[in-house]
């Protein structure tokens, strides 16, 4: 590989906002050099294999991990010493902290334990029970044994300890070679990519272990499993969608609408009907409903849309708009319980009941705009688009788009050491094979200086992932994809921790089918999810335990053959980080940026894409402007001087079809999606690059 | 801007060059396939002349009377029917080219009126209010010899879809006339029998065993006439803006027998003034609120009672001209063609 010597900037980790920032300045023309310190893409948002999900829980990441920290220490000391010298250079530790598990390195304050992998155990497929029946058995039982004392021993590492061996053995080689050749890492990468390989060639010559649910069938069927970390919301119109779509990277990420967004309403999981015609078709609403809740989205679209004629009903709406929402809700339009939790849960997806209380007419009407005209976009019943293959096709879409542009990209790499100059300007940096790369500007996440007290944790994100062997609802195909919004506890028992959590008590479950291509056949991934206050002490445990006893069987021996039963399940926990909002001066070097990490709590990545714009601004003042293109396409130019393939730019003019579906005729969109609409056909939209 | 207009003149004068070419045609009478390629090759560039229509016409005319045998008038109309899809697509709403399809249909042998079937209701997902295609989708239906229950299912199903919709609720009226009538036939035959009961049981039989064979699906299918009224209620609480339900709605009750009438107006009076109390400034609803007060004015002997009604209902005109003052006049107009009862 091409020894890089100097950048324009370098971006450091690879989730949404720095490879949205990446993909922008190099298509502005700057050199980017873009490094991360996992061996793969998408940082906090990362979608895993299970092999790659499950190493994250393994003994040897963890020690590599510590290392890591380690050598920082070593880092720190030479900085301090330097300093007293009246440095030149100036080293920090960049703690490249993953999000994902922050126990590994945070103090111990924390009560919740270290990411646990409760329990493994099989369960024959039906049909197949063959000759080696009985030794399945005995290996069932030893799971089992495993399994008690894995629960006997829930705050220690508990995973199977015979996987950990083999686990060890297969790490022990690579941990070697890392040891020897440290500064060819990324030669050594390939190496170990390749070796990967070959034993997951080996594998496949294996027979596929005939019993589903065991850790080896998992592991067999590794690939086949899309784990995201951190599940983002996409509405079908949002900014990140026009970008995705003008800058045509429409060909590395496919995307399917949920199959449904239901709300777990008395003990029922039921969908809000929203487009005119589902309202007409449902039967589980009342009339009088019908009328309340066509009139209140008809408004909402409308008053949006500067379209409301009668002068009295916009005189009223006005008079609302700083008042609260649910107000508005319950005595505007007289909104009984039902439909007051199904727009505040599924339409504005609102996070508890401060949440609830606190909003404005004004963004509840905003949130109730975006929902409908979202969902108008595709035929479909909900305005939410998932991304095939997992959520991180957006940060690889976007990396692979910067690199078109001439970006440069090292995984499995970080910064040592940030050079200064004598007025603490940024100069270069050291990287991790002990090279200097010259560069003015490095952008970072904020959380990697959590040393210096620039990013604040906002919000604590609790998470859970279960591998289940059906669907939540198995009767309903189309419900494969489905997003299921727990806004409480339903006994009684748990109100008073309700209160103390500052009612922050909503979950979120994401179930997730094989059409959606994250699951092999007939297993299921779900993500539940839930967002708790930075000092909060809840653990996922205890958040999500009574959903997983009441919809999910953890034993075999249960007699209940609705539920769906778990293969697998973990329990981690992550951060949401901002920055703080006054940053003196002095306390950062000149050139260095920071920006927040990905925000989950702001649907279709808003919060990254402001971020990436105020970042690029401070780079290029040329962008100032309101409605400046961050995403030019100038592939021509590019081309030409890369040279690259003919076959490569072939694959970019790949025609992209997106099915539009009908408007029925309102009014609210853009004239030239007007005239689509009007003429009611599927349109090939075709993105042709300028 | 010039350019454009370059562009346009040229393919005006094209147009036009081919037009005195086809039109020379035909004067001389020449009635060659060569010349119906002409004429097809011009509608490509404006289905929407009669002219070159009546010309294919003739050609094929003279085509069948030199009597070429089946296949080969399969297949010249089967190439004809992929110039008129061409030709759809250029200009769904053309009256002579469904005319046309129509006439080729009928006269083309073994015709595959399935395939059509078919068409119709894929051109009816592209644009729902075509009522071209529903008028031609109605006579490939009458082909087929669906039953009833398919085509109620069939509007019901893009109804639901979106009730804005004049030609699906036609196409439902159709429907319970022609459900109508068959009962109206049936209770006349019901008649009859009784007083033919007196003969011989054998000739009964074989009349029963008729009827069953001609039509034995729509004997099981029965149209109700109180879920329909559920049907649109459903829609017009969805939206009472929407003037088609109103429009059906009216229909309806002017179709409603007279045995019950005077109990269905009642009824729905009650129901839309439910509907007025939450939307008072429906003005479909108010207007229809008239026209029941008018049925049930027709259907009352007590001038009192109907002096009432028209008391009501002259209400809510004014109420009506001050709410949407834009249409006084029409209002007006609508008072003094109903001048016997406001």
């Amino acid at each position: 590989m091409e020894k890089i010597e100097d950048a324009d900037v370098i971006i450091l980790g690879t989730g949404i906002t720095p490879t949205l920032i990446s993909a922008s300045l190099s298509r502005l023309k700057k050199k980017v050099l873009h490094m991360d310190f996992k061996p793969y893409y998408g940082s906090e948002m990362s979608t895993l294999s299970f092999k790659e999900f499950y190493s994250l829980f393994d003994q040897k990441t963890k020690k590599t991990e510590e290392k890591e920290t380690e050598k920082e220490k070593e880092k720190k000391d030479e900085k301090q010493e330097k300093k007293e010298n009246e440095n030149v250079t100036f080293s920090d530790s960049i703690k490249p902290v993953p999000l994902i598990f922050e126990e590994s390195y945070t103090e111990s304050s924390l009560t919740f334990p270290k990411p646990e992998v409760r329990r493994f155990w099989m369960f024959p497929k039906k049909e197949e029970k063959k000759e080696k029946e009985e030794e399945k058995e005995k290996e069932e039982e030893k799971e089992k044994e495993e399994e008690k004392e894995n629960e006997n021993e829930k705050q220690e590492n508990n995973d199977n300890e015979k996987e950990k061996d083999e686990e060890k053995k297969e790490n022990e080689k690579e941990e070697e070679k890392e040891e020897k050749e440290e500064k060819q890492k990324e030669e050594e990468e390939e190496k170990i990519e390749e070796k990967e390989k070959d034993k997951e060639k080996e594998e496949k010559k294996k027979e596929v272990p005939e019993q589903i649910g065991s850790l080896e069938w998992l592991k067999c069927k590794s690939s086949r499993f899309m784990i995201d970390l951190q599940p983002h919301y996409i509405f079908a119109r949002s900014e990140i969608l026009k970008i995705v779509a003008t800058s045509n990277l429409t060909h590395y990420i496919d995307f399917q609408l949920l199959g449904s967004i239901q709300l777990l309403h008395e003990g029922k999981f039921q969908a809000l009907p929203c487009s005119r015609s589902e309202i007409f078709k449902t039967k589980s609403l009342e009339l009088i409903e019908k009328r309340f809740l066509m009139k209140f989205i008809t408004h909402c679209t409308k008053y949006s849309t500067n379209e409301i004629e009668d002068e009295e009903v916009l005189d009223e709406i006005k008079s609302w708009l700083e008042k609260p929402f649910t107000d508005f809700l319950t005595k505007y339009y007289k909104f009984n319980t039902k439909l007051h939790d199904f727009v505040f849960y599924t339409i504005v997806m609102a996070s508890g009941k401060g949440e609830i209380a606190t909003l404005k007419t004004k963004d509840g009407i905003k949130s109730v705009y975006k929902y409908i005209i979202s969902m108008n976009r595709f035929q479909g019943t909900t305005p939410i688009l998932w991304p095939q293959y997992g959520i991180s096709g957006f940060p690889q879409g976007f990396s692979r788009s910067s690199a078109i542009y001439g970006g440069t990209f090292m995984l499995n790499s970080f910064v040592q050491k940030l050079v200064l100059n004598g007025k603490n300007q940024i100069e270069g940096i050291i990287n991790s094979s002990n090279e200097k790369i010259k560069s003015p500007i490095v952008i970072s996440p904020v959380h990697y200086w959590d040393n210096l007290g620039q990013g604040v944790v906002k919000k604590r994100i609790l998470r859970s992932i279960l591998i289940t062997d059906r669907s939540l609802f198995p009767n309903e195909e189309n419900h494969d994809t489905s997003l299921v919004i727990i806004p409480s506890m339903d006994n009684s028992k748990e109100e008073k921790e309700e209160e103390k959590e500052n009612e922050e008590s909503v979950i979120q479950l994401l179930q997730l089918g094989p059409h959606s291509h994250a699951t092999p056949d007939n297993v299921y991934i779900i993500h539940l999810t839930c967002f708790v206050n930075k000092d909060s002490k809840t653990t996922p445990n205890e958040k999500f335990d009574w959903v997983i006893k009441k919809y999910f069987k953890r034993e075999k021996s249960e007699q209940n053959e609705e539920k769906p039963a778990i293969i697998f399940d973990c329990n981690f926990v992550q951060k949401i980080y901002e920055r703080k909002q006054q940053i003196s001066e002095d306390a950062l070097p000149k050139g260095l940026l920071l920006f927040n990490p990905s925000n989950p709590l702001q649907d279709s990545f808003q919060s990254s894409i402001d971020e990436t714009k105020r970042i690029v601004r401070l780079i290029c003042p040329e962008m100032i402007e309101e409605n400046s293109n961050f995403f030019p396409n100038i592939q021509q130019e590019v081309y030409s001087k890369k040279k690259e393939s003919k076959t490569e730019s072939k694959i970019e003019k790949k025609f992209v079809s997106l099915d539009i579906s009908i408007n029925e005729g309102k009014e609210t969109e853009e004239k030239k999606e007007e005239i689509e609409n009007q003429k009611n056909v599927k349109i090939e939209l075709k993105f042709i690059e300028n | 801007m010039n350019t454009k207009l370059e562009g346009d003149l040229k393919k005006i004068d094209n147009f036009l060059k081919q037009r005195d070419v086809v039109l020379q045609r035909r004067k001389e009478g020449d009635l060659s396939l060569d010349s119906l390629e002409l004429a097809q090759k011009i509608l490509l560039i404006n289905p929407d002349v009669a002219t070159f229509w009546a010309f294919i016409k003739e050609i094929y005319e003279h085509y069948e009377a030199t009597s070429p045998g089946m296949e080969k008038l399969i297949e010249i109309y089967k190439k004809d029917r992929a110039h008129v899809e061409k030709c759809m697509g250029i200009h769904p709403k053309s009256y002579y080219l469904w005319h046309h399809r129509r006439w080729t249909s009928e006269r083309t042998p073994q015709m595959d009126w399935k395939k059509e079937l078919k068409l119709c209701n894929y051109l009816l997902t592209l644009d729902k209010r075509n009522f071209h295609c529903w008028n031609y989708r109605r006579f490939v239906v009458s082909q087929l010899k669906l039953s009833l229950k398919e085509e109620l299912d069939f509007t019901t199903f893009k109804i639901e879809e979106n009730f804005s919709n004049y030609s699906a609720w036609h196409n439902r009226s159709t429907i319970v006339t022609t459900f109508k009538r068959g009962k109206e036939m049936e209770e006349k035959e019901k008649q009859q029998e009784k007083e033919e009961q007196k003969e011989e049981k054998k000739q009964e039989q074989v009349k029963e065993e008729k009827n069953k064979k001609t039509e034995p699906q729509e004997k099981e299918f029965t149209f109700k006439f109180q879920e329909e009224f559920e049907f649109v209620q459903n829609a017009l609480y969805v939206d009472p803006e929407d003037q088609s339900t109103w429009i059906y709605l009216q229909w309806l009750i002017s179709q409603s027998s007279n045995e019950g009438k005077l109990e269905r107006i009642n009824t729905t009076i009650q129901v839309v003034e439910e509907l007025l109390e939450i939307e008072p400034k429906s003005k479909w609803g108010n207007l229809t609120l008239v026209f029941l007060l008018r049925e049930k004015a027709n259907k009352v002997d007590d001038e009192e009672k109907q002096s009432n009604l028209r008391n009501h209902a002259k209400e809510i005109i004014n109420k009506l001209i001050k709410l949407d003052h834009r249409h006084t006049n029409f209002y007006n107009d609508f008072a003094n063609s109903n001048k016997s009862f406001l």
